[in-house]
């Protein structure tokens, strides 16, 4: 079966869209504001109103629709509330737990300076640097899931990368 | 070494598509080695779990059954279409297409992705309707109060108001519609637009606009890219006090009260919509007036200065 033309409005199709591309947009989200529950929130707005419109979407260019709604319902949510979001990133370590206290107390350091810096990027060379850090996409990726250039997406990296590194150097 | 240059490399080297030659020459400038070492350490990181089940399990809740839904045979496509068309509107045909209603209250602005991607933004006291009945035909729709509107290119795009029609082709253009005020202005493309009364049939392209008032026609000059509003300023050219104040009681869903003003004097500046106080202050300010907010119930009464 072609999957140009499968009908979002079947459950099933419908379903696979979901499985391919809620948690890329939660991340994308997530990267841009910080903020678990709301990034989760506006996950679920766009897939209702995926299934609102289901019938006018055409299956080929659903991520287009997906990644545009999304960008548009975060920054509605910030304009409703009329308040300017910090961004407080939260990340969660991956690393095994049996380490020395003083190995601890090192990590939690460094994750604090790191969300600190993160914090402090602007907001298009963040989402650039967590996609290809956290979510280990390459530059590539990243230029197909945001419509952008790969010259465009290692700019951003790269005023991500300039201010990482300073960030790094202090104290 | 030219920084935008610099970022990009920087950005290349950590992918690996650097020569070594390309690495020798920015290390000359960046201790690439501790930034290594740093960044295998973020590598350890991931964004807090996502359980994806759940979240599509409570989608499921939100939906309301599905009955038979109309399904589009032929699928939808988007073509090129000559720059020069003629609107027939069969006014009796309308009635028959109740069409989808958003609106947008006082003090929000509320964003509308059409069917084929088009988009809407509406400004605060503004309610859209729109008909996808015969969508593949013309894209058509009822305004009322102030849009900025993206059209992608595609059937004749079709915006009726009260005072005048708009039509487009592939085009960033805001259109304002209160009483009986009526304002296109063209930020990108073209715009045809047509009053009502059929005093005025004008094409407009990026960067003109134009104002009528009580019949009255007033050529504009926009050099912005696109209205303020968006971007959380309201701003006026030359308008009267009253549109001010109505501007100012939709944004921030308040009633002001005149007290022996004259409505019709002209103000010439802007307000942010971010915080009354600020916003009241600068209004009144410049234009020698009094202000006084009623605690408790969004009123604001304005009065003559001495």
């Amino acid at each position: 079966m072609s999957n140009k033309h499968q009908d979002i409005c079947e459950e099933t199709v419908y379903k696979t869209v979901f499985q391919q591309y809620a948690k890329n947009i939660r991340n994308y989200l997530l990267a841009k504001c910080g903020d678990v529950s709301l990034s989760e929130d506006v996950v679920q707005e766009v897939f209702l109103k995926l299934w609102q419109k289901c019938a006018d979407i055409r299956f080929a260019t659903v991520k287009a629709f997906l990644y545009r709604v999304a960008d548009n319902i975060l920054t509605d949510q910030f304009r409703h509330k009329k308040v300017v979001l910090v961004h407080r990133q939260k990340l969660s370590i991956n690393t095994v737990n049996d380490q020395t206290p003083q190995f601890q107390l090192e990590e939690k350091e460094f994750k604090e300076k790191l969300e600190h810096i993160i914090n402090s990027m602007p907001e298009k060379s963040r989402v650039v640097f967590l996609m290809n850090r956290i979510e280990k996409l390459k530059y590539r990726e990243i230029a197909e899931r945001l419509g952008l250039s790969q010259k465009a997406v290692e700019k951003r990296m790269g005023i991500a990368l300039d201010i990482f590194r300073k960030g790094i150097a202090e104290k | 070494m030219e920084d935008s240059n610099k970022h990009i490399l920087l950005a290349k080297w950590l992918e690996g598509n650097l020569t070594d030659e390309e690495v020798k020459d920015l290390k000359k400038d960046i201790d690439l080695d501790s930034l290594e070492t740093a960044i295998k350490r973020v590598d350890n990181y991931d964004f807090p779990a996502f359980d994806e089940n759940a979240l599509f399990e409570s989608i499921k809740d939100k939906v309301p059954a599905k009955t038979t839904k109309v399904r589009n045979i032929i699928p939808l496509w988007l073509k090129a279409v000559a720059a020069v068309f003629i609107i027939v509107l069969a006014s009796v045909w309308w009635y028959f297409d109740t069409g989808t209603t958003v609106i947008a209250s006082n003090g929000e602005i509320k964003t509308v992705i059409l069917p084929n991607q088009s988009e809407v933004l509406l400004n605060a006291g503004s309610k859209l309707t729109y008909y996808t009945k015969n969508w593949k035909k013309y894209r058509r729709m009822k305004l009322d109060g102030e849009a900025f509107f993206k059209v992608s290119k595609g059937k004749p795009f079709i915006i009726e108001t009260s005072n005048g029609t708009v039509e487009v082709l592939g085009t960033q253009f805001k259109v304002f519609d209160r009483d009986n005020l009526f304002e296109v202005i063209c930020y990108k493309g073209k715009v045809r637009v047509e009053t009502k009364s059929g005093n005025l049939e004008e094409i407009l392209t990026k960067g003109k606009g134009v104002k009528v008032h009580n019949n009255r026609i007033v050529k504009i000059e926009e050099k912005n890219t696109k209205p303020r509003w968006i971007d959380g300023i309201s701003t006026f050219a030359k308008a009267s006090l009253k549109e001010v104040f109505d501007e100012f009681e939709r944004q921030f869903d308040v009633e002001i009260e005149i007290d022996d003003v004259d409505l019709k004097r002209r103000f010439s500046g802007q307000f942010q919509n971010n915080d009354i106080n600020i916003a009241i202050q600068e209004i009144c300010a410049s234009m020698n007036l009094k202000y006084q907010i009623i605690p408790g119930e969004k009123k604001i009464i304005i009065t003559k200065s001495k």
